[in-house]
């Protein structure tokens, strides 16, 4: 490096020195891209397909690991019975619910992807991000409609949401899903290029220098 | 230098790093469009790579279907004695775990079908047919409606299996045994599930199966097993019949 090259400010938060190496980075992408590529696979059917043409579905390993509670192995229709549930789409719009049905796994398997290898990590986190608002406000209407109906307390609510891993607490829930909003964030607001394959898809603009 | 675009080389990146998180307010406008319309190619690309996916699934969805048409049509007009504000779907979408007991669900499921002019049959009507001898015989019928897995877990023994979602796979055998038999049991799980009525309104009106003859054990299996009554296990008539949890 020259003897002119400016030395780096001493930065706090989350691009600062540690920040830089793009080992935080790292972790976050690792972690929510694996959360994700697991609940969306799980929602797809395609796990289900394999271990079934694997021969290995009823095996006492698979069956317990699918029938532990943690993991809840679906397709397409069992996702678009748990999405019907939150009401989210007017009656004349049951195209709509179809295709959300089809295309949210397989977004989320996406960006799973993209954030574990690092590529089109803002695009991929900002995505997520916004999906996680919609997810969570959604459970949140819906554990309310049910808290109201029902006159049972709050935290009590539990249901299938439809995120790939059977009935949940609606108390435990929400701060999962607020926690992995946090790592979208992270992942959406670090400039750290380190260990990503290609952190832009889409190039930035070359931009002028403005100093003289 | 700008601090509007990501760095390009290393030299610049420190001076603009350090800008564009000190005050991420001031990012521009560029850089947020051009994560946007990163965020949007993802999700088309997403959406693509979905739509093969579920052509190449056997058990896709049909995306042209509207799988509740028969929920909500007959929701539109409830009777009187039905509280207007509980709707067919709302009804059967209840939670898993609610303070509701066993007798305010199956009112409300009696309710729903009351509301789709379908039939319910009590769980000791349900067993009776099934020990009748006529059982054996093909006068009277058991659908299982729910999906492979669960059924081959386990079934009323002789059940055959109706899948609402991809009846085409089922239909040509469990129609042509419905149109013969005089009476025909339909269940799912129970409780919130709603493929029975949907697989006896699918009978009812697609395969135009006489509806009077047409039962929905609302009940359910899980209700079947738990009262210790025997379930096949496996393929119909596979003789692998074991006792229920009591």
């Amino acid at each position: 490096m020259s003897a002119l090259a400016p030395t780096r400010p001493v930065e706090p938060g989350l691009n600062g020195r540690l920040g830089r190496t793009g080992v935080p980075l790292l972790v976050a992408r690792l972690l929510l891209g694996g959360m994700f590529v697991w609940m969306g696979l799980a929602k797809s059917g395609y796990p289900e397909l394999a271990l079934k043409k694997a021969g290995v579905w009823d095996r006492p390993t698979v069956k317990s690991v699918r029938t532990s509670g943690y993991v809840e192995l679906g397709g397409p229709v069992d996702f678009l019975k748990l999405i019907r549930e939150y009401q989210m789409f007017p009656d004349a719009a049951w195209g709509l619910l179809n295709f959300t049905a089809v295309a949210i796994p397989w977004i989320e398997v996406l960006c799973g992807l993209l954030l574990i290898f690092g590529v089109g990590v803002r695009g991929a986190a900002g995505l997520l991000f916004a999906l996680l608002i919609v997810f969570t406000t959604m459970i949140v209407v819906r554990g309310l409609r049910i808290h109201h109906a029902d006159a049972i307390p709050f935290c009590a609510v539990k249901f299938n949401c439809g995120c790939g891993a059977g009935d949940v607490l609606i108390c435990r829930k929400i701060p999962e899903n607020l926690a992995l909003a946090a790592l979208a964030l992270f992942c959406l607001f670090s400039r750290a290029t380190r260990l990503c394959l290609r952190k832009q898809i889409i190039p930035a603009a070359p931009t002028a220098p403005t100093t003289a | 230098m700008s601090a509007s675009s990501f760095p390009a080389s290393p030299r610049p990146r420190v001076i603009w790093l350090h800008k564009e998180v000190a005050v991420w307010s001031n990012v521009p406008m560029r850089e947020t469009k051009r994560v946007i319309l990163e965020a949007v190619l993802i999700a088309v690309v997403g959406v693509v790579v979905a739509l093969s996916a579920n052509a190449a699934n056997p058990h896709g969805l049909a995306l042209g279907t509207d799988y509740f048409a028969p929920l909500r049509a007959k929701a539109k007009s409830p009777p009187a004695s039905a509280p207007a504000a509980i709707t067919a779907t709302q009804a059967a979408t209840a939670p898993t775990v609610t303070a509701k007991t066993a007798t305010d669900e199956a009112a409300e499921v009696k309710a729903i079908l009351e509301r789709l002019e379908l039939h319910p049959i009590e769980h000791d009507e349900a067993v009776t047919l099934f020990r009748d001898p006529g059982y054996a015989q093909g006068l009277y019928l058991f659908i299982d409606a729910r999906k492979d897995d669960e059924y081959q877990a386990g079934h009323v023994p002789g059940a055959l299996q109706l899948y609402y979602y991809e009846e085409q796979r089922y239909a040509e055998v469990a129609v042509a045994l419905a149109r013969a038999a005089e009476k025909v049991v339909i269940y799912c799980n129970g409780g919130e599930c709603d493929d029975s009525l949907l697989t006896a309104d699918l009978l009812r009106g697609k395969y135009a199966v006489d509806p009077a003859k047409l039962f929905v054990y609302y009940a359910g299996y899980e209700h079947w097993y738990n009262a210790g009554l025997p379930i096949e296990r496996g393929a119909c008539d596979s003789g692998d019949i074991v006792e229920g949890a009591r």
